[in-house]
């Protein structure tokens, strides 16, 4: 593992960093495509570090979310 | 069987709806359908008691009791021949009674969890509401936890169940136990403590030092500033207080007496009093007083800012790389072993069960080539040799060469050896079993994750990489600012003065850190200063990997060395 993020990690920034852009009107959409781009890497020992990654962004998403 | 009488007594289900009372009192004899409808109505009671009885619990939070409520509902169902509603409940009694204990395995452990955190960090409390709220990976996929802005701990259902079933022994995955420290550090918040001084004081003292707390609070500045207030004043919210008790704080630096005096006029009887002294609370008594819990949802705005929520994740995810050994120890799974290979000198850890089973094979083998180099005859002789190379392969952890030279000593014909050779392959057998290298504890392996140079590669727990290294970039700085080195202890507990703090107070935190070094007074870079000061960090905070090196602290700190030359 290193800072580089995989390009799944990549992609969960770039929709967290959108979202933070205007939480209420954007947070509920960004979660929707958060979740699709998370559900495949679920399970899959291979994808782990893109599945973190994922998750590390929708964390942040999530509580975002609770802000508005 | 019959009754006294020596009639057909009933069986218990012909009585349903065939009372005596019925036949006697002339009433229509039930007909079928009117014994399958009681029979029904009786069932769908019962079941219906046991399921309001589910609902209660459920609206109680209580979900282990409502799932026996299912279940005996479904077993009412059952009794009753409708088994398909019967298995329904039942299955849904057990879920939610399977639910209830992985809820209460991430509950509890955070429970001990959330004293261990205080502790570690300083912090006055936690902001954690002990509640413990599941959800799947399914419908979740993109969190594995969060601490929700109430209070509330999100954890995934597929964790927590790992937590449930975690009966001792071996931790196969340590991630739901570091997961949970990291929430439990995003909850922990200052205030809400009593310092050491507060508490050494008499109760008097502390009654007069909160009535002048309580009318500061009142005033303009909302307790931003003291203000002064007669002993008349203080009576009012203090009636015990005394002068003498107003003199003996004052004597020891907690109240500054006012070098003015003020007099009263009664506006409706012109009647004037005083003159009255007055004493306004000092900085050092400030200090002392017990400040309010927050709550976490107060810092809920600030995270709406990208750099604070950075911050927020890295600084938590550094907490927890930093006090996971300890935190684990005190939660009481430190010395649990996990399925990573443990290391000592740089050098694979052999299993102490591993090391002692060889020495014992070892002697085993030594003694059975002693007593065949003993015998002249041929087989014995070539036997010794296999003897011999058996200890060597063993020497050399080769186990399956040990094996293939042990078989030749079965194979000799000779009972007492063959007995020797059977104890030998048990022995073997129990070392490939038990592996070579040792497993490292779950505190043994936190202390190894929490080099800084893997933390600066992102090579810890796996998350917040770059996040991560950032935080520890801003606390590395701040401790070469005080002549540290970037492995010191003063690292950590740098970190911890910002993990103290909750959502919204980081970057203030950071802020008088930079300060701090600067040689300057955080007190005096009240207002506007500090604000600019908070607005540089965040705007030059890393917002992705590439940059993640690249701390703002340097340029945070030229900023305060030009206020504080500019104000000495």
């Amino acid at each position: 593992m290193s800072l580089e993020l995989t390009p799944d990690g990549t992609e969960a920034y770039r929709i967290l960093r959108w979202a933070q852009e205007d939480p209420a009107g954007r947070a509920a959409e960004a979660q929707r495509h958060m979740d699709d781009l998370a559900r495949p890497l679920l399970h899959r020992e291979s994808q782990a570090q893109a599945l973190a990654e994922v998750q590390d962004a929708g964390t942040m998403l999530e509580r975002l979310a609770g802000t508005v | 069987m019959r009754d006294r009488r020596g009639r057909w007594a009933r069986t218990p289900g012909d009585s349903i709806g065939k009372s005596d009372e019925g036949q006697r009192g002339g009433r229509k004899p039930p007909t079928g359908k009117d014994v399958i409808r009681e029979w029904r109505q009786s069932r769908d009671d019962l079941v219906r008691k046991h399921l309001n009885q589910a609902a209660a619990h459920l609206d109680a939070g209580d979900h282990d009791a409502a799932g026996d409520e299912l279940k005996q509902a479904g077993t009412m169902a059952q009794l009753h021949g409708d088994s398909e509603t019967g298995d329904r409940l039942d299955q849904m009694g057990r879920a939610l009674s399977e639910e209830s204990r992985a809820n209460a395995a991430v509950a509890d452990f955070a429970a001990k969890g959330t004293q261990a955190v205080t502790g570690l960090l300083g912090a006055g409390h936690n902001g954690w509401n002990g509640k413990v709220d599941l959800f799947s990976a399914e419908d979740k996929p993109a969190i594995a936890a969060a601490l929700n802005w109430d209070g509330t701990m999100a954890f995934q259902r597929e964790l927590a169940q790992k937590m449930r079933d975690d009966k001792g022994g071996r931790i196969d995955d340590p991630q739901p136990y570091v997961t949970a420290l990291h929430e439990l550090i995003h909850g922990a918040l200052p205030g809400g403590r009593e310092s050491a001084e507060w508490k050494a004081l008499a109760p008097g003292d502390k009654a007069v030092l909160s009535a002048f707390d309580s009318m500061d609070k009142a005033n303009p500045s909302g307790g931003a500033y003291p203000t002064l207030h007669s002993l008349a004043d203080v009576s009012k919210r203090s009636p015990q207080v005394t002068q003498d008790t107003i003199d003996s704080l004052a004597a020891r630096g907690l109240l500054e007496k006012s070098d003015s005096t003020s007099s009263y006029t009664d506006l409706r009887t012109g009647e004037q009093s005083g003159p009255y002294h007055s004493w306004k609370m000092t900085g050092k008594a400030r200090d002392m007083l017990p400040s309010a819990p927050q709550t976490h949802a107060m810092h809920s705005r600030a995270y709406q800012d990208p750099a604070v929520a950075s911050v927020e994740e890295g600084f938590t995810e550094l907490g927890t790389v930093h006090h996971a050994p300890e935190f684990f120890a005190r939660t009481g799974i430190g010395d649990r072993e996990t399925n990573i290979t443990a290391f000592e000198g740089g050098h694979v850890k052999v299993s102490p069960v591993y090391a002692s089973v060889k020495a014992a094979v070892f002697a085993k083998l030594a003694d059975q080539e002693r007593a065949l180099s003993a015998d002249p005859r041929g087989p014995h002789q070539q036997a010794a040799q296999a003897a011999r190379r058996a200890a060597q392969a063993l020497n050399d952890d080769d186990l399956p060469g040990a094996e293939d030279e042990v078989a030749k000593l079965r194979h000799l014909g000779d009972p007492d050896v063959f007995q020797a050779a059977q104890s030998i392959q048990a022995g073997l057998d129990k070392m490939e079993a038990t592996g070579f290298a040792a497993h490292a504890t779950m505190t043994e392996y936190a202390k190894r994750l929490r080099d800084p140079e893997r933390i600066a590669k992102g090579e810890a727990w796996r998350h917040y990489a770059w996040q991560t290294a950032a935080a520890q970039s801003w606390v590395q700085d701040a401790a070469k600012a005080e002549g540290k080195g970037p492995k010191s202890p003063r690292v950590r507990e740098l970190a911890d003065e910002i993990n103290r703090e909750g959502v919204g107070g980081k970057v203030p935190a950071m802020a008088r850190q930079v300060i701090r070094a600067a040689g300057g007074n955080p007190d005096d870079f009240a207002g506007r200063p500090f604000l600019a000061l908070e607005d540089r960090i965040r705007e030059q905070w890393p917002q992705g990997p590439a940059e993640a090196q690249a701390s703002p602290w340097a340029s945070a700190l030229a900023s305060a060395q030009d206020y504080v030359r500019s104000h000495p």
